[in-house]
């Protein structure tokens, strides 16, 4: 029985690196391959042209880096605030039409982006909040929210009002209990919430594109071409990139939430 | 001056939780509300404590009515059964929590937790974290953060349902202590009869949203307004004696080996006491004696023995 189960587990671990170590590999082994044709199962010719051509654009480079990362900082932001609240009212108040916002906190999972994006940029030409980086940043809230609503709900749903209570005939005020008690409880989750978001807008490409109209440049907008022109070693180093920045945002977080909640006896999504 | 509730009424989602609930709790008093879960005992203390919304009635604390008065500044705390402690706070930061609300000085702070602790038995816990606390130790400090927001009443809703019996007492007869050495009123939430009994001034019985008695231990318990309340005290006999029936405790019959009108049907040790079933020309009836005498008596199931009747409910 035991040997069995450790088959099954060397399968799915098998099955693991096939799906993403190999990629990733290859997505490295890219970086600095000049050819590699098939049916070559190596390299060819290597090269350092990819990543010295990235290098070289530095100045360029560092600029559209830092306005990824304050676009995206901003929409995360943005969608704890938002979700933190709109699971507080989901959670803990009775009101009605509660079900109808309840749905429509999860219809962006359910439309997909390239649907709604044309609607929303006739909205914005008309806001006039077309081309600028105010209308990138909400049209990204629209797809970060859902999530950033979801993980909240989860989270205070499982702290509840009790400590509220408790804190409340201690003699905090609504907003003392909120702050000193609630929101520290819910720091692990909010950490959860505001890494999700900022991976989901640092990954938009096509509102990105037709919302800020090439004027606002991220990351992506930069990656995206390259993919499609079939540049692979140029594209692969900006995969490599992204996929380094992703993972050091979900490191950082998850490592601070690791720590803040050592000492709580709080169960999350028991 | 304690505690006013006149005609209180609490609904949820159309169903009377509490039905025209009247009680005076007088200042100093430990008063005991008791009764089966679900008769509305924990929304009468919460009602108090001003976290639930009332439908009719009022709540005057030290005559001040408390309508339109928040939560943080009635001065009334609750220890909840769950006891709630904040996780992100050491044993000694959550006893200095309702100090830090009130902006009191650091030093003072650090000072009343170390006082607390030692009146909880917990000196040198300051820096225990909560989930490396036992059940026992996470009450005392409970309690002490309750006293720390010095309140005009204490309010224990069950805080000791999820300890062991020797546990449960020893945090009874320490929450006594408590009550008289620092001049507290409190009112404590309890579904156990012997808790009550051993530790209240008096006792408010409720049943389905209404108080049934309020009274003293003593009178609670030999003068119960109707079967209902003698009846959560313990088991009763009711016995024909002349015209009328009478209520009578087990522990207020006792058998008389010489005579011979009853039969010992069954006989239950139960460690100190031991439990008589005796059959009866009126049917069967339960006594109840230390075991100690029952062992001297040489009662043996199947024996004819004779029954006498020395006390009864309501005299």
């Amino acid at each position: 029985m035991r040997k069995k189960r450790v088959t099954v587990t060397n399968m799915v671990l098998a099955c693991f690196v096939f799906t993403i170590i190999l990629p990733v590999v290859v997505l490295l082994l890219w970086t600095v391959t000049e050819r590699w044709a098939w049916p070559d199962l190596f390299p060819q010719v290597f090269s350092m042209r990819a990543l010295a051509g990235i290098f070289q654009k530095g100045g360029t480079l560092t600029r559209i880096f830092l306005s990824s990362i304050m676009i995206s900082s901003v929409v995360a932001v943005l969608s704890v605030v938002i979700g933190t609240l709109t699971a507080r009212a989901l959670v803990l108040y009775e009101f009605r039409g509660k079900g109808l916002i309840h749905f429509l906190t999860v219809l962006p999972f359910m439309v997909p982006a390239t649907a709604f994006a044309m609607g929303i940029q006739i909205a914005f030409i008309k806001m006039g909040l077309n081309n600028t980086v105010m209308g990138v940043v909400v049209s990204h809230l629209i797809c970060s929210l859902p999530y950033a609503v979801r993980l909240m709900m989860d989270g205070t749903a499982a702290v509840g009002d009790r400590l509220e209570e408790q804190a409340r005939v201690l003699g905090a005020s609504a907003v003392q209990a909120f702050v000193r008690v609630t929101l520290p409880v819910l720091v692990p989750v909010l950490l959860s919430a505001f890494s999700m978001s900022y991976i989901v807008s640092f990954s938009q490409y096509f509102l990105t594109l037709l919302i800020g109209g090439g004027q606002v440049r991220t990351f992506t907008v930069v990656m995206v071409p390259y993919l499609l022109s079939g540049e692979r070693n140029i594209a692969c180093a900006y995969s490599v990139i992204f996929l380094g920045v992703t993972l050091a945002v979900f490191g950082i977080f998850e490592k601070i939430a690791d720590r803040w909640s050592r000492n709580m006896d709080t169960e999350f999504y028991a | 001056m304690g505690v006013r509730i006149g005609q209180l009424s609490v609904s949820f989602g159309g169903t009377r939780v509490l039905n025209e609930i009247s009680l005076e709790i007088a200042d100093g008093e430990f008063v005991s509300l008791l009764g089966a879960s679900g008769c509305g005992k924990s929304t009468l203390l919460k009602s108090i404590a001003g976290l639930l919304e009332t439908e009719a009635g009022s709540v005057e604390i030290n005559g001040e009515a408390m309508d339109n008065i928040s939560p943080e500044k009635r001065g009334t705390v609750i220890v909840f059964q769950d006891l709630r402690l904040f996780p992100h706070m050491t044993a000694g930061k959550n006893i200095a929590f309702p100090m830090s609300i009130k902006k009191v000085p650091k030093e003072r702070q650090q000072e009343n937790v170390k006082r607390l602790l030692k009146q909880v038995q917990l000196s040198g816990y300051e820096n225990r974290k909560v989930r490396e606390m036992s059940g026992g130790q996470m009450q005392r400090v409970a309690l002490a953060r309750a006293l720390a927001a010095d309140p005009r009443l204490l309010l224990l809703d069950e805080p000791f349902s999820g300890l062991d019996m020797r546990l449960r007492m020893e945090m009874g007869e320490l929450v006594r202590k408590l009550h008289r050495e620092n001049g507290l009123t409190t009112v404590l939430v309890t579904h156990d009869k012997q808790e009550a009994l051993k530790f209240s001034d008096r006792i408010a019985l409720m049943s389905k949203g209404e108080i049934l008695q309020y009274d003293t231990p003593q009178e609670i318990f030999r003068h119960p307004v109707n079967r209902e309340v003698a009846e959560y005290f313990g088991r009763m006999n009711y016995i024909r004696e002349g015209e009328r029936k009478i209520g009578v405790r087990p522990f207020d019959i006792r058998i008389l080996p010489s005579g011979n009108d009853c039969v010992v049907e069954e006989v239950v040790f139960m460690g100190e006491t031991a439990e008589v079933l005796l059959g009866t020309p009126q049917g069967r009836v339960y006594c109840m004696m230390m075991s100690r005498e029952l062992d001297e008596m040489g009662v043996k199931v199947g024996e004819r023995v004779g029954m006498e009747i020395v006390g009864r409910v309501g005299e």
